[in-house]
């Protein structure tokens, strides 16, 4: 199956164009729109949805699998409520009927006073270009494009998708569980450690098409991920892993000499780890952690759905003006992210367009510890009158979408990281890879868990481990606001460099969200080091 | 009673469907053709559903804001097994067929990549000499009429919540899926499934506004009934007016805490990764025949942990008629007095470990003790009984757990004061918290796969950080 493909005006890199197998039925996408708003003020769109994934895994044994999602979801807006259908038969009549059975109920439910009433207003491609877009957006849009224009946005790559296959995805792998292990044997020589229960790779790459169709616009963004992760375990469960990779071709999906030192090290210094005593500690968060604490403070709750429900702190802070965060207390949710720390790739929550057709753009949720207006999808942009964003996100085309992050981040310091360890009075700790966390918008608390913590005391680090208090990992919690005023520092960007940052955005890094248990969707999550005065530990 | 000749129907549908008969007919052509192709197995899923997200209107109303209907999935997968002559390993791959993509081609490729994989070599499973059980597995309703019922379901959850006085409801949502599938193997297994599932989610809070907290809680059941919606909504409400001023919990090393059956569900649950073969077999942390699973010596006082998997319970998520590639699952007592009796084992870990075939899965069954909920607060000078934890995330390998403090109470038994707590962190030792754990008398059934104590009290491996 072929892919059209484009120069990138940036660089030399090529951009991933559209499915040429999914052309016939995209020729076929705006009918279906007309047909769901004829005779109506509904608003209409279709989307469709396609990811292919190629994995291989070698570990004790080897295996290797490919995965396919396509569907399409017909969507129409009436009466501020959200009707849809979806299905991954695409007979073409099959299709019409389903459009005309969806107008049909919807001119049922909402009866005849309210047909002709106008439920949203699309914009046109000329009012997009208005919008302060993203370069990778905006070259991607031609000057004068019309409904009838396909638009095409693509991840940038260099090595090629299409010569993507499991032959080289395992070999990749093998060649990185080969790198760990002769790493592991040196150290395990050199330290008389013994022999690691397991060590294993894993290489994979994704393929994304989405078509998104409505009266105004025809477009598709076709995204690739690729990624290569390494991972080891002794006999008790003490692991470690690592994973590079991003919105690029498999040139990104390579571990660094450091990455593949800490994989054949790190279980062996967890096995020996300390168990931490209960309680507040001033900690030192990695960015990846940072990340977590970014998403699940003011991300979750700026959520726009979750806000019209009542079921966010943050409209009435808002409203009050109350100041939650002292002035190093600035979040951003970013879909328009293509390049990060010294990453000039994306990571999976970066986007040209959401699931609801809306472009991608930076936007600030909090500022020096000011609430913005939340995040929107679509219809919590209409009920709460305030502008939409580009967060109208679903799990799969079997789901329905919510107000959903992208790439949430806190924004640089002015510290390299020695800096920060250096002003530790007494004693804190560095949290070091981030393990899961939790939101509670209504009551602003969180939860963001860390693999495990080094400790640093006077400035320095001690090098010992610590592990939480019954063995397992360690939760970092509070109440957000106390937590964002108690931020004492942060480091730059490029945190061990001594001159000043190039202006990039901090590193993000691809991983994935619920919302409150479920709908799980691709979000990245990142920022500089961050210091903080007191964090509940356990 | 369901309608086996509608079940029979719809899983023969499955199997004769077009696309899927070609795909048995050209699997079966290519390894005619290929002397390495040494097995393949086809499954053929269709799913449907209908779900509703849900606002509520002034007096409690629930009113639909996304309706979503006759959600139609169809997708065919297939694994193909390689046996290499020449070196004796074998090699497999799985993929979601495409059908935009040439059928040939597709399974041409996926026999090349099986053979890119160098594995010692397994024994395929032939089918079983006694039929599998029949199991209820799907809400004969829903089969007939999901549309109505999910209508039915909507109406029922708001007349509820219309009923509740205090009460501010924000958000709830109803989740209505059927599905089916028919899995066939190269050595004649035939394997159909139907099942059903509901989900429901409801947030409320108390009134007067605003508040810090809410109640949010979700049930899943395979059919109307397991659902029990008022039921449910009458328990959330009955915790949601419970609320109250809330304090941080105090910092402690070890704390005694009585958890709920659904936390204790999803703790005993991870125990089953270390009676997996597998787990022995990829060198994780895991117990053989005679090994006991807590740390330590049992306290005198503590409940014997007996753990029985079920799978034939009807209208139980746990409940299979198949184990691995097409064994007939059979139930079996896996833990007595914390001590393991068998092992799980599947014709992959039987080949590669030198052991039987041990086919044990289903729902978790654990006795119950002798003493009563009641009994169990009132057991140590402070208890503190969760009632809800923010996010219960549990280490199979590590045997550990952790979670915020969504909501609970701390009974001082002394003074009789209760505080209701909510923050901080609580954390766990599996291990070390069997070791002298009481269950209690009262029984609990939770359709996702757990019959067993209605609470549990954990007297060591729980520490707290909170306040100092």
């Amino acid at each position: 199956m072929g892919f059209k493909k484009a120069m990138n005006e940036n660089n030399n890199k090529v951009v991933q164009g559209f499915a040429e197998h999914l052309v016939s039925l995209r020729k076929c996408l705006p009918e279906l729109v007309s047909i769901m708003e004829e005779g109506t003020g509904f608003y209409a769109f279709v989307y469709l949805h396609e990811e292919k994934s190629q994995t291989a895994m070698v570990n004790i044994t080897e295996s290797s699998s490919s995965r396919l999602e396509r569907g399409l979801v017909l969507r129409i807006v009436a009466k501020e409520k959200n009707y849809e259908s979806a299905t991954n038969q695409f007979n073409e009549t099959h299709l019409k009927e389903l459009a005309r059975a969806l107008r049909a109920k919807v001119i049922r439910e909402v009866g005849d006073d309210e047909l002709m009433n106008i439920s949203y207003s699309p914009l046109t491609w000329q009012q997009i270009q208005e919008q302060d877009l993203a370069l990778e957006i905006k070259q991607n849009i031609p000057k004068n494009a019309s409904a009838s224009d396909w638009v095409d946005f693509g991840t940038a790559y260099e090595q090629s998708p299409a010569k993507t296959d499991v032959a080289g995805l395992l070999t990749m792998s093998k060649s990185l569980k080969a790198q760990v292990e002769k790493v592991n044997e040196s150290v395990r020589k050199k330290n008389d450690w013994p022999e690691l229960a397991s060590i294993g790779a894993a290489a994979t790459q994704t393929l994304i098409c989405e078509v998104f169709v409505d009266r105004h616009r025809n477009m598709s963004q076709n995204k690739i991920y690729s990624s290569l992760s390494a991972s080891a375990s002794t006999s008790t469960g003490k692991s470690s892993s690592e994973r590079r990779g991003g919105l690029a071709g498999l040139e990104v999906a390579m571990l660094s000499a450091e990455q593949i030192e800490y994989v054949a090290t790190q279980p062996y210094i967890l096995e020996n780890a300390e168990r931490l005593k209960p309680g507040n500690y001033q900690i030192i968060s990695s960015p990846d952690v940072t990340g977590v604490i970014a998403h699940e403070a003011f991300g979750h709750t700026q959520e726009g759905d979750t806000c019209l429900q009542g079921r966010s702190i943050a409209p009435g802070l808002r409203s009050e003006g109350t100041q939650v965060g002292n002035k190093h207390a600035t979040i951003v949710n970013n879909p328009a992210l293509f390049k990060s720390g010294d990453s000039d790739y994306g990571c999976n929550g970066t986007h040209f367009f959401d699931h609801e057709g809306q472009l991608a753009q930076r936007q600030v949720i909090l500022d020096r510890g000011m609430l913005s207006e939340p995040m929107t999808d679509l219809l919590s942009s209409i009920k709460l009158k305030i502008p939409r964003t580009s967060n109208g996100k679903r799990e799969s085309w079997l789901r329905p979408t919510l107000t959903r992050q992208s790439n949430t981040y806190f924004s640089a310091g002015d510290k390299t990281l020695n800096e920060l360890i250096a002003m530790v009075k007494g004693k804190a700790y560095l949290a070091i890879k981030a393990h899961g966390g939790m939101e509670d918008p209504k009551g602003a608390n969180l939860t963001a868990g860390t693999s495990y913590l080094e400790e640093i005391v006077d400035g320095k680090r001690t090098g010992k481990t610590f592990l939480g208090p019954q063995g397992g990992h360690i939760e970092l919690s509070g109440y957000v606001p106390a937590l964002l005023d108690g931020i004492i520092a942060k480091s730059k960007v490029d945190a061990d460099s001594t001159k000043p940052d190039s202006g990039a955005e901090p590193e993000n890094l691809s991983g994935g969200c619920g919302k409150f248990h479920k709908e799980i969707v691709k979000a990245g999550c990142g920022g500089p080091y961050v210091y903080w005065d007191d964090v509940t530990c356990g | 009673m369901p309608n086996h000749s509608d079940t029979t129907v719809a899983q023969n549908a499955l199997e004769r469907d077009a696309y899927y008969s070609e795909v048995i007919q050209k699997l079966t052509e290519l390894k005619d053709q290929n002397k390495n192709f040494y097995g393949w197995s086809a499954s053929i899923y269709r799913n449907r559903s209908d779900q509703r997200l849900m606002n509520a209107t002034e007096d409690n109303r629930l009113e639909a804001s996304t309706v979503r209907d006759n959600i139609n999935e169809t997708s065919v997968s297939v694994t193909l097994i390689t046996k290499n002559q020449k070196n004796n390993t074998m090699g497999s791959f799985s993929l979601v067929l495409d059908p935009f993509a040439e059928l040939k081609e597709q399974l041409i490729q996926a026999y090349g990549n099986a053979q890119l994989s160098h594995n010692p070599p397994w024994s395929l499973i032939e089918p079983p000499a006694e039929p599998y059980d029949e199991l209820m597995m799907i809400d004969p309703q829903l089969l007939e009429n999901p549309s109505e019922q999910t209508e039915l379901l909507c109406e029922e959850a708001s007349e509820a919540c219309r009923g509740l006085d205090g009460i501010k409801v924000n958000y709830a949502e109803l989740f209505v899926n059927q599905s089916s599938s028919f899995t066939q193997t190269s050595t004649g297994v035939k394997m159909p499934m139907q099942r059903s599932s509901l989900y429901f989610e409801l947030a409320l809070e108390r009134l007067p506004l605003p508040n810090r907290q809410e109640v949010h809680n979700k049930v899943k059941a395979i059919d109307r009934e397991g659902l029990a919606l008022k039921e449910f909504i009458g328990e959330c409400a009955e915790e949601c007016v419970a609320l109250g001023e809330v304090q941080l919990p105090q910092t402690q090393a070890k704390a005694t805490i009585l958890i709920h059956a659904r936390s204790a569900h999803l703790i005993f649950k991870a125990l089953l990764s270390r009676l997996s073969a597998d787990a022995e077999h990829k060198k994780r942390p895991h117990c053989l025949a005679g090994e006991k699973i807590y740390e330590g010596e049992l306290s005198s006082d503590a409940s014997p942990l007996n753990l029985t998997l079920d799978p034939t319970i009807p209208l139980m998520a746990g409940s299979t008629p198949y184990f691995d590639a097409g064994y007939k699952s059979r139930a079996a007592k896996v833990i007595e007095n914390g001590v393991v009796l068998e092992q799980i084992v599947s014709q992959r870990m039987a080949d590669y470990l030198d052991k039987e075939v041990n086919p044990i899965c289903g729902n978790l069954v654990i006795d119950c003790g002798s003493e009563s909920k009641k009994a169990l607060l009132s057991k140590e000078d402070t208890v503190i009984e969760i009632i809800a934890f923010s996010s219960l995330l549990v280490n199979p390998n590590l045997l550990t757990w952790s979670s915020e403090i969504k909501m609970a109470k701390e009974i001082n038994n002394t003074t009789g004061e209760v505080k209701l707590l909510k923050g901080g962190v609580i954390s766990g030792n599996i291990a070390q918290n069997i070791s002298s754990m009481i269950l209690s008398r009262e029984t609990k059934k939770i359709s996702d796969g757990y019959v067993g104590p209605e609470v549990v009290l954990f007297r060591d491996g729980v520490s707290i950080a909170g306040v100092n």
